[in-house]
């Protein structure tokens, strides 16, 4: 068994890809550790969770390493999350506890906040761009779609409620003009309004009082029935 | 960040202030709608009240033109101007206090006085039958309605007052509907009396037609003449 072997495993999920290292981890093997992790995050992946739990770290080297490989992932817009529980690591990367990203498990992280789980939705966002997965975007665009169609068809509606009303409008009004066409034509029939004592300056019936119209005669000879 | 859809700070300004944009358009469309729908179902609500009005109005002027018609018609120039005028009025107002057809009223008149109103009621044999006016009706039966709906009836000038002797033969015809609740008995009991009526009903003998059948026609013969 070579020295600089190393006992290495990688779960891709999609945007999340969980390399799991094993073992005793010394300076034989930080070339092969530094040349697999360059490799695995500079491929496809988004969120790289390392999981230490099960590695043991002999040299101080290790360290810089994943400055490097953070500082890597960090370029291409990713995170490097660190998973391990042990005090033992904790110890070892306890100078650099502000900067690494450390969490016991993946479900932990997953916890952590609402911008890691908007991020693990698929929206990620940088001063300078707002990255979005594939399907993030679809489901806002179908969002927005929406949503614009909703504004449209009430909208829509609105209008449609305005014509009609409008039409009944036209029709009542219509009705109203042959009503009060109607109700001239029969009061034609009956004679001149001073016959009727409905006309102010009339003598005969001053009881009627400013009584002018027709209506107003039928209203009054209504009250005074009530009264009666 | 592979496989993901990436918006510069530009697009997603773009898109916020095309967002916003939207959403002012629609608001302030969908604003101006309500205000549109709320001053047509008030202009809406107007003229529904407006239409109640004018159909009762038109219902009333309609009555108060069928009586004038059939007044004319039956009484010719017999009436002053005044008398004529109060007794249309006394007439409509029957007829709207008791949803009476003012044109079966009228028909008893045309039945009973030929629309004399000084008509003096004679037996075959030629002696004063004690029935006056228009609607024929005798002292005694005046004097006696009158004490139920207020009227004062001293004499027989009372009585030969149209307005007077109509008002108080209608109330008769009224109150006779009212006890046989139909128009048949009624009439007949008008031209009778309710004492010959009732007796007649006890004995289950029929009724004698004639002067409901005379009614019945002049009504028939003022319908024809008052339609429009």
């Amino acid at each position: 068994m070579r020295a600089d072997l190393i006992d290495i495993q990688v779960e891709d999920r999609g945007e999340e890809v969980e390399i799991s290292l094993y073992g005793i981890l010394g300076e034989y093997q930080l070339s092969a550790v530094r040349e697999k992790l360059e490799m695995l995050v500079r491929g496809p992946g988004v969120f790289f969770f390392v999981n230490l739990q099960n590695a043991r770290f002999t040299s101080d080297a290790y360290r810089s390493l994943f400055l490097e490989i953070l500082n890597m992932v960090k370029q291409q817009k990713a995170m490097l999350i660190l998973i391990f529980q042990s005090d033992e690591l904790h110890t070892y990367f306890e100078r650099y506890k502000n900067i690494f990203e450390i969490y016991g498990s993946r479900e932990e992280y997953r916890k952590s906040g609402l911008s890691k789980q908007v991020h693990l939705v698929g929206l990620h966002y940088e001063k300078k761009s707002i990255s979005l997965s594939p399907g993030f975007a679809v489901f806002v665009t179908l969002f927005l779609i929406g949503w614009a169609i909703t504004l449209f068809v009430i909208v829509v509606g609105q209008g449609r409620e305005i014509t009609d009303k409008q039409a009944q409008i036209t029709a009542l009004e219509s009705q109203k003009a042959r009503y009060i066409r109607e109700i001239d034509r029969l009061e034609s029939a009956i004679g001149p309004m001073r016959k009727l004592g409905v006309v102010q300056d009339t003598t005969l019936l001053s009881s009627f009082g400013a009584i002018q119209d027709w209506v107003s005669y039928l209203e009054y000879l209504e009250k005074n029935r009530r009264e009666k | 960040m592979k496989s993901s859809v990436r918006l510069s700070s530009m697009s997603v300004s773009v898109l916020l202030i095309i967002g916003f944009a939207v959403l002012f358009t629609f608001a302030s469309e969908w604003y101006s709608n309500r205000v549109k729908l709320e001053n047509l179902a008030y202009q809406e609500r107007i003229l529904h009240n407006d239409m109640e009005h004018l159909e009762v109005v038109g219902k009333w002027t309609l009555d108060y033109v069928k009586i004038e018609k059939a007044l004319t018609y039956l009484l010719g120039d017999r009436l002053s101007e005044v008398s004529f005028r109060i007794l249309t009025e006394q007439l409509w107002q029957i007829s709207q206090s008791y949803s009476l057809d003012p044109l079966m009223i009228l028909a008893v008149v045309a039945q009973e006085s030929r629309g004399n109103p000084l008509a003096r009621g004679r037996f075959q044999t030629g002696k004063f039958s004690g029935a006056l006016g228009l609607m024929q009706i005798k002292l005694e039966t005046a004097r006696a309605m009158g004490r139920k709906f207020g009227l004062v009836i001293d004499n027989e000038d009372d009585l030969m007052r149209p307005e007077v002797n109509v008002a108080v033969g209608s109330a008769y015809l009224i109150r006779l509907i009212g006890k046989y609740g139909k128009w048949r008995e009624a009439l007949v009991a008008y031209n009778l009396g309710h004492t010959a009526v009732d007796k007649l009903l006890e004995k289950n003998a029929p009724l004698p037609t004639f002067y409901y059948e005379g009614v019945v026609a002049k009504y028939k013969d003022l319908v024809n003449h008052c339609s429009f």
